[in-house]
């Protein structure tokens, strides 16, 4: 047996073990945009329920937990996912929660929230930046 | 080197940024753990994980505050480690801490 042959003959496992690992890349790949689709779904209910928070008559202490338990779970879904998907930013999670957590949150001084308030549209553009990010990240 | 837990040395559900906002505010944790653990003069490790979550306006009260009441951002941040595995969380704290300065 030459050894041109014998090239030929490793070429197949050779060629099938390639196109199995990049099968297993592409399955893995999709399995954490999938992580990241499912985290703009925990997005949008926060800002629900941030937006309805803030537009309330008065504050509500539950939903304050509730709002900075999400958050809490959100963040650790994005660190995992930004340990695999390299382009996604974690600074658009600070700002998501600096948005809706800075001010007329956990405070005394809570003011129901006019629809034209800058803490609305804040929250607004934040959590369209941030579902950006998970939309796109590779 | 202090170590504070703030789950299991302060509260599991920090508040708000004063204590006139309810119970476990920021600036009530400054005050009681962070002032004093800092006069000791050694580092300060902090432990952020295990709690419900931070609301922004508490991490800004209590290390912007320690600014506010005469600490230098370069000292803060030599003589307090943050450790998290959250890096946002870190560099917000961060963030205050060097914002606090120019305000």
């Amino acid at each position: 047996m030459n050894w041109v042959v014998l090239c030929q003959l490793a070429m197949v496992p050779g060629g099938w073990i390639i196109v199995h690992l990049l099968s297993v890349r592409r399955e893995r790949r999709s399995e954490w945009r999938k992580l990241a689709h499912s985290a703009v779904a925990d997005v949008e209910k926060i800002e629900e329920l941030a937006l309805g928070y803030h537009k309330a008559e008065n504050r509500n202490i539950e939903m304050e937990e509730e709002i900075l338990k999400r958050m809490e779970r959100l963040e650790s879904k994005m660190v995992l996912l930004s340990r695999t998907l390299k382009s996604f930013d974690q600074n658009s999670m600070k700002k998501f929660r600096r948005a809706i957590t800075m001010k007329n949150f956990q405070s005394n001084e809570f003011k129901r929230q006019e629809t034209t308030s800058q803490i609305l549209k804040n929250i607004m553009a934040r959590t369209t930046l941030i579902i950006e990010q998970l939309y796109t990240a590779h | 080197m202090t170590k504070i837990n703030i789950a299991r040395d302060f509260s599991l559900f920090p508040g708000g940024r004063y204590r006139t906002d309810g119970e476990h505010s920021g600036e009530e944790f400054r005050d009681e753990y962070l002032v004093p653990a800092l006069a000791k003069n050694e580092l300060v490790q902090i432990e952020l994980d295990g709690t419900r979550g931070y609301g922004s306006s508490f991490l800004e009260e209590t290390f912007g505050g320690l600014v506010r009441i005469g600490h230098t951002p370069e000292d803060l941040l030599k003589m307090i480690v943050l450790v998290s595995r959250k890096p946002a969380l870190v560099e917000e704290i961060q963030d205050y801490i060097n914002a606090a300065a120019l305000n």
